[in-house]
């Protein structure tokens, strides 16, 4: 492994989404979780960048960093925000939690430490929009069908779960 | 022959006749089963004079394939499952005969019937099984409607229990017999008994897997024909009514593991171990049984008692070789002691108790009952000229020539005991005083005493179709064309047959002194018989002797065992049912409710499995 | 790509699909207009009506010989007809019983809805089982999961119901955590997502930290995956999901979502694992990579079979008892899956079919039972041979296909699978034991429901409960699980002679 400035941002930016993710997890305040959430983010739209996929990159900040987190601000504020989460969970719930995160983390790392992949795909960032849209639309039209369809399901089920349903509105109408 | 097929369906369609309509017929549904059970007795019979003429019969269709393996489904008539059939629909029409009378009153009636038909219809399917899989699939229904039968009476608690017991003790002896059965399906490469038959002859099976599935298969005998140790369920089942108890607690299902064990007699005879087993435990449970029977006072638990020896009685036939003395006794079993459980089921209609000690005295007030319960009696002690007698004394030829002392005497003693205590129900519940009061004794109806003097004039003919006096036909018949199963008869010395005879006219004679002579002077018994009075009377140290050593010894060995059973086999059973139940009430407080621990056992699963293929796949450098 | 190229394809073979698509469509489109006081209840008929038309236009299929559109991203193979068949026919007794769905509260509002995300889940499925792709397998994963969750949820009135939908979506979410990152690695490794490449191109992987990277894959898809079959050991989510859940949903969980999972994990078990690193010399003791795994998924197999049998014996609730008893017969499956015997594919049809009819039939009579009273404890069964002697009759041929006894679809099932396990080369003895044992302990929690129906005297106060009216579309699936348990128990010929005429033993798999 040689010392690059590639690496040198990857480092940090995976740092910055494990910061945040952690944080996420242990700060007591919604609003400050989803500040760290925003973090992780945005470090995950930088590791995107490095790895030639911008057009993810850019959908990440878009959908991530900017819609959810605003609806997630609008539910904070509509709702009562000032809860704090209250940690539960025995001891030995945690230990064998993290003896799990470490027994996984030490075996993929075994596994993609040293890796290499021979063949690299150089073409990867040329029009990478475009050929995104390509595959999309004429190789996995079907999928991309189909995901229009959960989206369906998706929007409905937020409705039904959403909707304040009084038996007097609903006569209202 | 070519439709022998036929002869199950008669009471399947009686079965789904009454469940159809049996509400509206309410106690004419009795004459349905009858006149079903008839037409399957009629064919029966046919098909029974139609095999003394003509070869085995065997008819089967594919029925199910998995890969390449063929499964089939037929039927098929030989020696064994001729008689059987006969058996098996006889006592099963004369049972819905009695019950006509016997159930009578009772708002399920027409729901009892419809369980009789299921359960006949399964013992016959059992019957002409020409393979493994066909037999274990009627055994489960038989168990299945043995299980509704035995908890008929609902309501009760005791019966639900029992019903509950027998099921759950069954299965576990079914488990044996479904391993068994696999295995040698898995050696074999088939279910048909023919080909598991060739293939033990060609030696292309170990002997150490035929012991083995010998053995497995055996287990599922014991559970269902109640050896020891999975026999406690059958006393229990005598919470169903008493035909029921007749049909299938005496006559019919517990005998089919002693069917199951002769039809696969030719797997056992290769196994020396395997028989040897079966001739242990069945020897063992003969005596044990019998010892336990001493003392009870409910005249059906004595029977139940006593059909779990005489089972055991069998399969020491059985393993000591003796086919043909094995399967002969379960005929002759099979009428005396549905005869015997017919009989006991008209006293309890009479008093309405099952109490022995509360009897008394019925003589003379059941005047048909009686003498019938008393033929019962005699043959299931095996006095001379009954039918017992002889497939007693078979038996005990066939244990003393298979060279096993030990056996022999055991079952000797057994015989003894039985006609003791055998006697002993009789005289209590026949002779001397009504212990209770007792209104409105009186002589069951017609319709069921006919099925009981059918039954009583076989108990005492049985017994001819197979002697050494008269010829051995059943026998020569049995073996007929097939070497394995040893001969029709075997020549044992004549000593035994004294010996057989001297002992159970002993028990017979110390349950009089006991039991019937008590109460001599008062009854009309002493003034009868006044010489064999005086004479006993005579004696009486001796029966002072009698009672202090033999009795109180044995009856001290019955308490012992009965309380081995009650907390030893009871407990074994119930320490594997407790440690069951500890592992669920753990799986469900791991349950918690809290999604977060859902995900973490996941989690932790997929990280324990991930690190165990990390050290096992090496990949730790 | 041009129009030309895109008609050219055989946009027929999807018809199933379409047509699903379009009665959803439809639905949820005429359920924004039509008038409020409109009983939604026509809704259910007309998917119902729609599923049968998917199904007869996939019988229509069954002989076309295997169909590729666009790159394997749809495929209708045997294997997918197959089991595409199992689901429509899942689905349809499920819409049954949701038409006799009455509880308490918090339905009426979302009847339609109810309907419409019931074929939505159908949809995610029947892709799930007609894809050689992943992406599109994932997309018909997801599709199912979602309209899954909501539909736990819909009784919005109902805590239960709502507690039910959370841990739903939670666990859910964490499962397709799991899968998709397993995915990904499999996709790096092979640099497609179509299954047909992967299989050509894994054999060819010689190094042997590719290998090992693999195996996690292989891991994390199938614990992921394990969410969907509920076997060990994501299991947990089933009890309290089924219980909150309304009754046909928990049989739609039960019947149409654990045979998708199923398929969609053989699916990529076979074509992606199945064939990597045959007869590879360059790396020690990988003959074939599925052959090491095996004991894994024994070990999950029999986990499963534990777990869901003995913990069923300490339920008091219903819903919880079939829950357990769901997992447990997910365990049976994995032995099939475990054995990979030859006729592996036969044993998992088949067994899901006979699950299918059995469970949806208990379903529908335990539907019947609590949707009155909202009372789930077992004790509702007590004395129901009196109150409803046909019901009860029913009832009892479902749990007795279910613990296995003999003459029964559920018998010829485990029967297929034991003597699978037992006739693969290496036999799986000690897999075969536990399966016989747990099956043991299962008849102690089956039968315990026998005798609540039969020998339990009914509770004296039942005022309306008293006469149990069954609905038709209820008697219709009632009447259709009864006989196909039945027949299938005594003549399962009739359903392998089909499999094997028609499918050919999934011949056509791996083209």
């Amino acid at each position: 492994m040689t010392f690059s400035g590639e690496l040198l941002a990857f480092l940090c930016l995976a740092l910055v989404a494990v910061i945040g993710g952690v944080l996420l997890l242990n700060l007591t305040k919604v609003v400050h979780m989803v500040v760290a959430l925003v973090f992780t983010f945005i470090s995950l739209a930088g590791i995107y960048v490095l790895l030639s996929a911008e057009f993810v990159a850019v959908v990440q900040v878009l959908i991530y960093s900017g819609a959810i987190t605003i609806i997630m601000l609008f539910g904070i504020m509509l709702t009562r925000h000032n809860d704090t989460s209250e940690p539960k969970g025995g001891a030995l719930k945690k230990i064998f939690l993290f003896l799990g995160v470490l027994g996984f983390g030490v075996a993929v790392y075994i596994g993609i430490y040293n890796l290499d992949f021979n063949p690299q795909a150089t073409t990867l960032h040329e029009n990478n929009t475009e050929q995104i849209g390509m595959a999309l639309y004429s190789k996995y039209i079907i999928p991309f069908e189909l995901t229009s369809v959960l989206l369906l399901v998706a929007l409905i089920g937020a409705i039904i779960l959403a909707k304040n349903d009084n038996k007097k509105e609903a006569d209202k109408e | 022959m070519e439709n022998a097929w036929i002869i199950p369906l008669f009471p399947l369609i009686s079965f789904l006749f009454l469940l159809l309509f049996g509400r509206r017929l309410k106690e004419n549904s009795g004459y349905v089963g009858m006149a079903l059970t008839f037409l399957s007795l009629i064919y029966s019979l046919v098909v029974l004079f139609d095999r003394f003429n003509h070869p085995t019969y065997k008819a089967e269709a594919t029925w199910l394939a998995i890969g390449d393996v063929q499964l089939t489904a037929g039927f098929e008539v030989n020696q064994l499952n001729a008689l059987m059939l006969v058996i098996v629909s006889l006592v099963s029409f004369l049972v819905h005969t009695y019950s006509k009378g016997y159930m009578h009153g009772d708002d399920r009636f027409h729901i009892f019937y419809a369980y009789l038909g299921l359960f006949t219809f399964a013992m016959l399917g059992l019957v002409v099984s020409p393979n493994l899989l066909q037999t274990y699939i009627f055994w489960e229904l038989v168990g299945v409607g043995s299980f509704l039968l035995i908890g008929f009476y609902f309501y009760k608690e005791e019966a639900k229990a029992a019903a509950k017991k027998a099921f759950i003790m069954t299965r576990i002896g079914d488990v044996g017999l479904l391993i068994g059965m696999i295995l040698l399906f898995w050696q074999v490469g088939s279910f048909e008994y023919d080909a598991i038959f060739l293939a033990v002859e060609e030696g292309a099976i170990s002997a150490g897997i035929i012991t083995l599935t010998a053995i497995l298969i055996f287990i599922g005998a014991v559970g269902k024909s109640g050896q020891f140790p999975l026999h406690t369920w059958l006393p229990d089942a005598m919470e169903g009514p008493t035909p029921v108890s007749a049909l299938i607690h005496a006559a019919t299902m517990v005998a089919a593991g002693v069917y199951l064990v002769a039809a696969l007699f030719p797997l056992f005879t290769a196994s020396e171990t395997a028989l040897m087993t079966v001739a242990v435990i069945g020897a063992f449970t003969a005596i044990f049984a019998a010892s336990i029977g001493l003392v009870q006072t409910d005249i059906k638990r004595v029977l139940a008692y006593s059909t779990v020896s005489q089972l055991g009685y069998m399969m020491l036939a059985l393993g000591s070789a003796g086919y043909v003395a094995g399967v002969f006794h379960l005929m002759t079993h099979a009428f005396f002691k549905a005869l015997l459980f017919l009989a006991a089921g008209s006293v309890i209609h009479a008093v309405h108790t099952q109490n022995i000690e509360e009897m008394g005295g019925l003589w003379k007030k059941l005047r048909l009952t009686g003498p019938l319960f008393l033929i019962g009696t005699l043959a299931i002690s095996g006095v001379p000229l009954f039918s017992g007698f002889f497939s007693k004394d078979e038996i005990l030829i066939a244990a003393w020539t298979n060279g096993n002392p030990v056996l022999f005497w055991l079952a000797v003693i057994a015989a003894f005991f039985t006609a003791f205590y055998m006697f002993r129900l009789f005289f209590m519940v026949f002779t001397g005083q009504s212990r209770s009061e007792m209104k409105n004794v009186h002589e069951s109806p017609k319709v069921m005493t006919v099925p009981m003097i059918v039954l009583g004039v076989l108990a005492v003919v049985a017994g001819y179709f197979n002697t050494p006096w008269f010829g051995t036909f059943l026998g020569d018949w049995l073996v007929e064309g097939n070497e394995a199963l040893g001969h029709g008869h075997t020549e044992g010395p004549a000593w035994i047959m004294i010996v057989a005879t001297l002992v159970s006219l002993l028990g017979i004679f110390l349950a009089w002194l006991m039991y019937g002579k008590k109460s001599l002077q008062r009854d009309w018994l002493s003034s009868r018989m006044p010489i064999t009075y005086n004479m006993l009377y005579n004696k009486y140290y001796l029966d002072e002797f009698y009672a202090l050593s033999v009795v109180k010894t044995t009856k001290g060995l019955s308490v012992l065992l009965s309380y081995i059973e009650a907390f030893v086999v009871e407990g074994i059973v119930k320490g594997v049912a407790g440690i069951v139940h500890g592992l669920g009430k753990t799986g469900s407080k791991i349950q918690s409710g809290q999604v977060q621990a859902y995900g973490t056992v996941a989690f932790v699963g997929l990280a324990v499995l991930v690190v165990v293929y990390v050290l096992a796949g090496g990949y730790l450098k | 790509m041009d129009l030309d190229t895109l008609l050219s394809f055989e946009w027929g073979a999807m018809a199933p699909e379409f047509i699903i698509l379009g009665v959803a469509t439809i639905l949820s489109i005429v359920d924004l207009f039509a008038p409020k006081h409109l009983d939604r209840k026509i809704f259910g008929w007309i998917g119902f009506a729609g599923i049968l038309l998917a199904l007869a236009s996939l019988i229509n299929l069954v002989g076309l010989g295997p169909v590729s559109i666009l790159y394997d991203t749809f495929r209708l193979d045997g294997f997918a007809k197959a089991f595409k068949i199992l689901l429509l026919i899942g689905a349809a007794l499920v819409m049954l019983l949701a038409l006799s769905y009455k509880p308490k509260e918090g339905m009426e509002e979302y009847k339609g809805e109810f309907y419409y995300l019931l074929l939505a889940g159908l949809l995610g499925a029947m892709m799930m089982a007609s894809s050689g792709d992943l992406i599109t397998l994932f997309v018909g994963l997801e599709l199912l999961s979602l309209s899954s969750y909501i539909l736990a949820g819909i009784r919005k009135k109902h805590l239960p119901s709502n507690e039910s939908a959370m841990k739903y979506v939670v666990n859910g979410g964490i499962a397709t955590a799991f899968t998709l990152f397993g995915m990904s690695y499999v996709y790096g490794l092979t640099g497609t997502t179509n299954l047909i490449e992967m299989t050509n191109v894994l054999p060819n992987l010689a190094n042997a930290q590719y290998i090992y990277i693999l195996g996690i894959a292989f891991f994390m898809i199938f614990v992921g995956l394990s969410f969907k079959l509920a076997t060990a050991p994501f299991h947990m989510w089933a009890p309290d999901v089924y219980q909150g859940a309304p009754t046909p949903v928990t049989a739609f969980l039960s019947v149409v979502s654990k045979t998708a999972g199923f398929v969609i994990l053989i699916r990529i078990l076979l074509t992606v694992f199945g064939n990597a690193f045959a007869g590879n010399s360059g790396v020690a003791a990988m003959t074939n990579f599925l052959v090491g795994m095996q004991d894994y998924i024994a070990f999950l197999a029999a986990a499963t079979m534990i777990i869901g049998n003995v913990v069923a014996l300490r339920q008091r609730n219903i819903k919880r008892v079939f829950a357990y008893s769901s997992i447990a017969h997910a365990g049976y499956l994995l032995v099939a899956v475990t054995a990979m015997s030859s006729f592996m594919f036969d044993a998992l049809w088949f067994y899901l079919g006979a699950y299918l009819f059995m469970n949806v039939g208990a379903f529908a009579v335990i539907q019947l039972l609590t949707q009155h009273t909202d009372n789930e404890d077992i004790g509702v069964f007590a004395g129901l041979y009196k109150r409803a002697p046909w019901l009860a009759v029913a009832m009892g041929v479902f749990i007795l296909s279910l613990a296995g006894i003999p003459g029964t679809a559920g018998f010829i099932g485990k029967l297929n699978i034991f003597i699978g396990a037992l006739a693969s080369e290496p036999a799986h003895y000690v897999l075969a034991s536990v399966m016989i044992a747990t099956t043991v302990i299962s008849y102690f929690y089956y039968f315990g429901v026998l005798t609540q129906m039969f020998f339990r005297p009914a509770a004296e106060d039942e005022g309306e409960g008293g006469k149990i009216r069954v609905p038709v579309g209820l008697s219709i699936a009632l009447v259709i699980c009864v006989v196909a348990t039945i027949v299938f128990g005594l003549f399962p010929n009739i359903a392998l002679d089909f499999f094997h005429t028609n499918f050919e033993g999934f011949a056509d798999f791996l083209q």
